[in-house]
């Protein structure tokens, strides 16, 4: 009975393994998700980034904690290639390098634990941000951001991912500790516990090569392998811009950031403080209802800055070629702009002006006095007015910082350039607020002074550092916020995450971009009540959730223009020459991390020749077996005589 | 085709129109040609077409050899080559390989 009883459970057990079956795959690989990866870019002369062999590369996995593990790497380690895996604290270019150097490492995985303090400084910018394509040399003694390591601009001939999440680094720590750690100078011998990481890029050379290969050419498969970086400007004027304007004065700030890591470029420090004084100080000048004579001001968020300009470059050749139409469909003109005034990092502190061609400018002298900063004459740090300076030297330009002669700010770029680093709590009525309400009210002030050439009316500044805390909020804390929710239509969803600010490649917009646009509509444009959501989308104009959540018709004439690099548009343009940014992207089409366990190098050989074995084998036995089929199987005499008079046949006909 | 049951004016005529079709830059005929009559040409015992089925083989032989030469030699310039001649060497490409110069 008992035999009877386990037979019939072995036959529920097998039918049971037969129903919920498991790849085989899935019981070799665990994937390891929450991961990002660095990826390739290119410009007119170099790559840059990180890519991986087009089927991923293995290593076996070393925890680098400290200079004795690289040693090791260096001179003892057996059973390599290796995929290094590195806390944060190690995650400098001297170590990169050295790992780089051994030629036995095939991967990086970078890890972070949150609750360990974070680094005194990480900024993979270059010293000299934008060295190559700016109107004022970087001096290479004194550089703008003397922390910049330079990783963003190395070619690394291994594939690098940073993984975000703690228990799937705690399982590749336990795989490591059981597998690999214990007898490292018999680690060739057994089993290793390995990492696969896989980020194959397209893109090659340069973005001369890639963009030519990319063109549509006379084959039958047509590839994509790069695409230009580039996004889209955003612009709003005062007043519209009317046939009898004399002159404009220019407010911008950059809108972008970047880091190594696909998806991971909070900018806190390097851009939003800038735009988010720049959204507040428009909010403020727009309450003030000015009536504009012959000065306009326009206030202008560039894009696609940290990669040589691309967004003023671009602004600055639509402007000279008579092509910037974005503002209600006028053209606006280059030598119409009087003066342009950019607000660079901004926070705590001291501030400072750095100005080029002031001498008559009376903004800038009010801008001292009423913010107490120190002027910087003829100082042009690595921002947008380069560009500006660049088409005109002539043209009055300031830079609004809280840097002097270098970045204060240790983060810039990079993935730790997040609100912590600046210092920034949420529902903290922090000062960071007020600092960057200070510089939005008084430019504001100083602004309508200039275009009515009448004192501002006072009014309550408590509103604009308010709306600068939760505008802060919805870049660095969580794009779930509010106003975010007010600037969108109705019943969108928003990701909970802090938006990346990354440009991009132009084909794709950037949700940041468009949300900042929509931010900046619902905090200037004119809301029109009586309008429904249906004539709203008849006349064209933004239907959007509202401060009360309720949906409100919202006319503004904030507007994009494109930022893709003017290298790109021209005809035939020498990407070489360096005159514009000529950034592009490789595509890719899987970033992927998988762990597993890789058999020794004896096992894997065995593996191999028993494989080869039993073909040889295979072909003897069916040869065999063929040529005595009569006698094994008793053929019928009928099926070989038919054979044999098949074969006869062609015979009789040559005979 | 079993060629030992070929008459052997037929064979020669083979022979000679896969040399004559070899001109139409098809290297592989020749290859062919040589290597199918070889056998014909050298080992069989002599007979009246023998002769010239030989000097076909010879020459389709000689053609072949120098086609494998000439390709061999282009192959190995051009692999090498061809990420040190950049755009000339994308122009005259059919597939450009993904993720390398």
């Amino acid at each position: 009975m008992a035999q009877l009883l386990d037979w019939r459970f072995l036959l529920l057990f097998i039918a049971i393994n037969a129903v919920s079956s498991k790849r085989i795959k899935d019981m070799i690989y665990m994937p390891v998700d929450g991961v990002t990866a660095c990826f390739r870019r290119h410009n007119g002369s170099h790559q840059f980034g990180c890519s991986s062999p087009r089927a991923g590369s293995v290593g076996v996995i070393q925890l680098v904690d400290s200079d004795s593990d690289i040693k090791w790497l260096q001179e003892n380690a057996t059973a390599g290639p290796y995929a290094a895996v590195l806390p944060f604290s190690m995650f400098t270019r001297d170590v990169l390098i050295r790992l780089r150097n051994t030629n036995n490492v095939n991967g990086i995985l970078l890890t972070r634990n949150t609750t360990i303090e974070r680094p005194s400084h990480y900024s993979p910018a270059d010293t000299c941000p934008n060295r190559y394509s700016g109107y004022k040399q970087c001096d290479n003694e004194k550089p703008w951001n003397p922390v910049g390591s330079s990783l963003l601009l190395e070619d690394w001939p291994f594939p690098i991912f940073y993984l975000l999440n703690d228990t799937q680094l705690e399982d590749i720590k336990k795989c490591y500790w059981t597998h690999n750690a214990h007898d490292l100078e018999g680690q060739s011998k057994r089993s290793l516990c390995a990492l696969e990481l896989k980020a194959f890029m397209f893109a090659a050379v340069d973005s001369e090569a890639c963009i030519r290969r990319s063109n549509p050419r006379l084959t039958f498969n047509p590839s994509q392998f790069c695409d230009p970086l580039g996004d889209r400007n955003i612009h709003w004027a005062v007043a519209p811009i009317t046939d009898d304007l004399e002159s404009v004065i220019l407010v911008t700030a950059k809108l972008d950031s970047s880091s190594l890591f696909n998806d991971l470029s909070p900018g806190a420090g390097g851009a939003v403080t800038g735009f988010v004084t720049l959204l507040a100080t428009a909010y403020y000048l727009n309450t003030l209802n000015a009536t504009i004579n012959k000065t306009n001001v326009v206030f202008s968020l560039l894009n696609g800055e940290d990669f040589d300009y691309i967004g003023s470059s671009r602004f600055v050749y639509d402007l000279k070629g008579g092509n910037f139409n974005s503002l209600g469909g006028k053209t606006l003109l280059f030598d119409q702009i009087s003066s342009v005034i950019e607000l660079s990092q901004l926070g705590r502190g001291p501030l400072y002006l750095h100005a080029s061609n002031y001498e008559d400018n009376q903004i800038l002298t009010q801008l001292q006095a009423a913010l107490s900063a120190t002027i910087l004459k003829d100082s042009v740090p690595p921002a947008s007015v380069q560009s500006f300076l660049k088409a005109n030297s002539n043209l009055s330009a300031t830079v609004i910082s809280n840097y002097k002669e270098e970045f204060i700010y240790r983060y810039y770029q990079g993935i730790l350039d997040d609100g912590e680093s600046i210092g920034y709590k949420r529902n903290d009525s922090s000062t960071l607020a007020s600092h960057l309400a200070k510089v939005a009210i008084n430019l504001g002030n100083i602004l309508y002074q200039n275009i009515t050439s009448s004192p501002p009316r006072s009014t309550d500044e408590i509103i604009v550092e308010e709306l600068i805390a939760e505008i802060l909020t919805c870049y660095l804390d969580s794009a779930k916020c509010d106003l975010f929710r007010a600037a969108s239509a109705p019943g969108v969803k928003l990701p909970s995450n802090t938006l990346p600010l990354y440009v991009g490649v132009n084909r794709s917009p950037v949700p940041a971009v468009s949300l900042t646009w929509q931010l900046f509509a619902l905090l200037t444009g004119e809301k029109l009540p009586q309008l429904n959501s249906t004539v709203c989308h008849d006349k064209r104009l933004a239907w959007m959730a509202g401060i009360n959540f309720t949906g409100i018709c919202i006319s503004s004439s904030v507007n994009y223009s494109m930022a893709v690099s003017p290298a790109f548009i021209i005809e035939g343009y020498d990407m070489k020459s360096g005159v514009y940014s000529t950034w592009t992207e490789s595509v890719w089409q899987y970033l992927s991390v998988r762990m597993f366990l890789k058999p020794s190098a004896a096992v894997e050989r065995l593996s191999m020749i028993v494989g080869c074995v039993v073909a040889s084998i295979s072909f003897v036995v069916v040869w065999f077996i063929n040529s005595r089929a009569d006698i094994l199987f008793g053929t019928s005499v009928l099926s070989s005589v038919g054979t044999s008079i098949a074969r006869d046949t062609p015979r009789t006909t040559y005979q | 085709m079993d060629l030992s049951k070929v008459p052997n004016e037929k064979k020669l005529n083979l022979c000679r129109w896969y040399f004559r079709a070899g001109f139409a830059l098809l290297p592989f005929l020749w290859t062919v040609n040589a290597i199918w009559f070889a056998k014909e040409a050298f080992v069989a015992p002599h007979y009246e077409e023998q002769k010239q089925i030989k000097k076909y083989v010879i020459f389709s032989g000689i053609g072949a050899v120098l086609w494998t030469i000439a390709l061999l030699a282009w192959i190995i310039t051009f692999q090498t080559q061809r990420a040190a001649w950049g755009e000339f060497a994308d122009s005259i490409s059919y597939i450009i390989p993904s993720g390398i110069p």
